[in-house]
């Protein structure tokens, strides 16, 4: 009855706020996220970071600006509540208009950017990530990283460095255990005819950045035989009806969108 | 490596600089041509206005032409700002920035929100007689189609079906949206094609013989249908041509058409989430396109009509129509409902099952348009919101449903109390028909002003935006066609204010109309005050409101 009547309200929880690591910190708030059972996947460089030790190495270390996330739909709501709670600041305008596929977060203190994509993977191409969302505990699956990247038209030096790290850190195969699988990528590029387009293109860039790459020897031959692979099943795999439609026209139409910079005015 | 070593490395590809993960807007530069089509819509807004213009005497065709001439200024104006300020909430947000809050406030939610009240009946009113009645009678529901035509009760059910038609559109976003309208468009341009290939191969006899045999369906009396319509036409004094007519007349004919054809930048204020819409060619080329492809689907319509309906027959169809609902006659029309184009052609078949199809098909010029009458304006509620002139729930979505549920409640709870006034023609609403126009125009005048002044306020703005190339013997583009524009709606607004041709005035919501007078200074008294509360509730919180002017609002 006191409860009815005086709410017991839980006893108030302190988040600390965003580390200055910034891999520590995209850690902290996935695992805060599963303390509250919100679902949320890191994507992007940091993601491919956590997997691939050799994102490390000296060709293939970059910076890591800002924290990529993804979320099935149902759980934006929640979102917004612990990135508050996490002592983010919302950009309200942004997450007003595009809250049903993407939300955008603030760290004042070390200037970096939280994107959280909602349902979807919305680039150059759209990827589906809510059916598999729960294959990796803390990053989206290795076959839908692999795709994020490869998805872009205008691939920059940092999306072709996560590329390598991630194949030389992870064999060609049919699961997701520390594999990227190719039956999951074949899936999605045998049916949507500019996903396959932008990753065969992505990938002959990746190739061609190989020539100049210092590495060794064996990292050299390891990264071409699994981009070779890659290459090999996205051009021999049996395509659906509708890409066979849309093959036709080829590079008439464009095949992609190029996403714009959001200003924080 | 560097940059250009990786540039070489993957053979002279561009790098994409992008600083952060990059966003793809929900609408495409085609979605905005689209809502810009819509917006101003031959088969609703077109069709309505017309039908009631039957006493001018300036042709239809030049009128439309000549004012689409004009309100191509228009469309410089708007793509200029928007390329030079790409926010949610369009004129608010330019006039506020040039002017300061007050007149942007005042002018932006009379226009933008306020008036879309007064709209909403009028959908309604559109909606009924292309959806309901047609499609009743054609089905052979000719009580139904009768109560929908005429009864009271019926137009304020249809009111509250589009009402929530438009709410429903909205709360399911701008991408689903996008989609909504994308078939509207394909379906109803299809519709209205196949009506121009049966008025092409069409005669006057034909259709003479399929009225008389297929207007008793929706309750006219068995007979010569054709013949009593132009009879009660010519008493009614229909005298308005399809062509010629003086250069005066024609511009007499002007506060009308606008109506139809002054909203080409109906998603002046949607911008924020357009692709590209920095690129000033690209937002002329959407809104110029519209409104040319819209025009010139008018006159070729038009000359169809005229081939086979005769235009005469559709004047003096509208003006027994408009003088029996007007009450200056009792005798009602031989015709006893709006004299739809569109269903005047089905008339020259007479398969009910295909006449259903097409006019199903036309309907989606409605359903296609329909969320213009919210959407719009809920994004200069979400820039005042974000201002703090309005309370912040105002901007708030359902967390559940992502609904903007207090801006659609503002928009909707009084648009069915005005649709109620409006319906049952209380305090002389009925009257009020063309106030929904030009309460709109003193805002765009608003906006074309500030554009007119905007490289000269604030220079540093312009001088660093997209158009600042874009110069007419040096003065710049943006000044030059609001100049042009600006004398278009100061033309308007004299018509429409002062309206000094004919005893009775022309357009029936001059000073003349008390109640036209009464409801101007209640929609801008209600707007100035809601700005001095909300200043002064602000101030009392410490936050001075004018500070807010300074800044450009964040995307």
């Amino acid at each position: 009855m006191t409860g009815f009547l005086f709410p017991r309200h839980p006893s108030p929880v302190t988040f600390p706020m965003p580390l200055d690591n910034i891999q520590d910190e995209a850690l902290r708030v996935v695992q805060t996220a599963q303390q509250q059972g919100i679902i949320l996947r890191l994507l992007g460089g940091l993601a491919i970071r956590l997997h691939s030790p050799s994102a490390q190495h000296r060709s293939l270390a970059r910076p890591y600006p800002d924290i990529d996330f993804a979320t099935p739909n149902k759980q934006a709501a929640k979102i917004e509540k612990l990135f508050d709670e996490l002592g983010y600041a919302p950009n309200k305008n942004f997450n007003l208009f595009n809250g049903d596929v993407r939300l955008l977060f603030y760290d004042e203190e070390h200037a970096r950017q939280i994107d959280i994509f909602v349902a979807q993977f919305m680039m150059c191409h759209k990827i589906p990530i809510t059916d598999r969302i729960g294959v990796d505990p803390l990053t989206l699956p290795l076959a839908e990283l692999m795709l994020t990247k490869l998805q872009i038209f205008e691939m920059n030096e940092k999306d072709i460095r996560d590329v390598c790290a991630l194949l030389l850190d992870h064999p060609i195969g049919e699961t997701d255990d520390e594999t990227i699988n190719i039956t999951r990528i074949m899936q999605l590029t045998n049916d949507d005819w500019g996903l396959w387009k932008t990753s065969m293109l992505s990938i002959g860039k990746v190739k061609r950045y190989l020539d100049t790459m210092e590495a060794e020897k064996q990292e050299h031959d390891a990264l071409r035989a699994r981009l070779g692979g890659l290459e090999a099943a996205l051009q021999n795999s049996s395509k659906s009806m509708k890409w066979k439609m849309r093959d036709r026209v080829g590079e008439k139409m464009k095949w992609y969108e190029l996403p714009e910079e959001v200003r924080r005015g | 490596m560097s940059m250009q070593g990786v540039q070489k490395a993957i053979g002279g590809d561009n790098l994409f600089l992008r600083k952060a993960t990059g966003l793809v807007r929900s609408w495409s530069v085609f979605d905005a041509f689209i809502y810009a089509f819509f917006s101003i819509n031959l088969v609703t807004l077109g069709f309505y206005i017309f039908s009631q213009m039957w006493f001018l005497e300036g042709g239809l065709i030049p009128a439309m032409v000549i004012s689409g001439a004009l309100i191509f200024f228009e469309c410089v104006v708007y793509a200029s700002l928007i390329a030079v300020m790409p926010r949610a909430g369009g004129d608010y947000v330019w006039q506020s920035r040039i002017f300061g809050g007050l007149i942007g406030f005042v002018l932006a939610v009379t226009g933008w929100w306020f008036i879309n009240w007064l709209w909403t009946p009028l959908y309604a009113d559109m909606l009924r007689h292309i959806f309901f009645v047609p499609l009743l009678g054609v089905l052979g529901q000719t009580s139904l189609a009768q109560w929908f035509a005429w009864d009271n009760n019926a137009w304020m059910l249809v009111a509250v079906i589009t009402a929530a038609f438009a709410g429903a559109i909205i709360a399911f976003g701008m991408r689903a949206y996008s989609q909504v309208q994308k078939w509207c468009f394909w379906i109803g341009n299809a519709g209205l094609l196949i009506v121009c290939v049966f008025l092409l191969l069409g005669n006057n006899q034909a259709f003479q013989a399929g009225l008389n045999a297929q207007a008793v369906k929706f309750g006219a009396t068995a007979g010569n249908v054709y013949q009593a319509t132009i009879d009660a036409g010519a008493a009614a004094g229909a005298v308005s041509p399809l062509w010629g007519g003086s250069i005066f007349a024609i511009f007499l004919a002007m506060p009308y058409i606008v109506f139809f054809n002054l909203w080409p930048n109906w998603g002046a204020t949607l911008y924020g989430e357009v692709k590209g819409a920095d690129d000033f060619k690209r937002n002329l080329y959407g809104m110029a396109l519209a409104l040319g492809v819209t025009t010139l689907l008018g006159v070729i319509f038009f000359v169809l009509v005229d081939k086979t309906i005769t235009w005469d027959f559709l004047s003096k169809a509208n003006a027994a129509y408009w003088n029996y609902r007007w009450g200056f006659t009792t005798d009602a029309p031989p015709l006893p409902f709006w004299p739809y184009p569109a269903l005047l052609a089905m008339f020259l078949v007479d398969n009910p099952i295909l006449q259903f199809v097409v006019l199903l098909a036309m309907s989606m010029w409605f359903f296609g348009w329909a969320a213009t009458i919210f959407l719009s304006a809920t994004r200069v509620i979400f820039a005042a919101a974000f201002d703090r002139l309005l309370p912040e729930k105002m901007a708030e979505v359902d967390p559940r449903t992502r609904t903007p549920l207090w801006a659609l409640a503002a928009m909707i709870i009084p648009g069915l109390i005005v649709s109620a006034l409006y319906v049952y023609d209380q305090f002389g609403f009925r009257s009020l028909t063309l106030a929904s126009t030009m309460v709109i125009a003193v805002m765009y005048f608003g906006t074309t002003l500030a554009a007119v002044l905007l490289p000269y306020i604030k220079k540093d703005l312009y001088e660093a935006s997209p158009i600042a190339k874009y110069r007419i013997a040096g003065i710049p583009l943006i000044s030059v066609a609001g100049v042009i524009f600006g004398a278009f709606l100061l033309f308007l607004l004299f018509q429409w204010f002062i309206d000094p041709n004919g005893e009775a005035g022309l357009y029936g919501i001059s000073y003349r109309n008390i109640n036209s007078v009464y409801f101007m200074i209640g929609f801008y008294g209600l707007a100035v005050a809601m700005y001095f509360v909300a200043k002064m509730y602000r101030k009392n919180q410490g936050v001075d409101i004018d500070n807010v002017y300074k800044e450009i609002p964040v995307e």
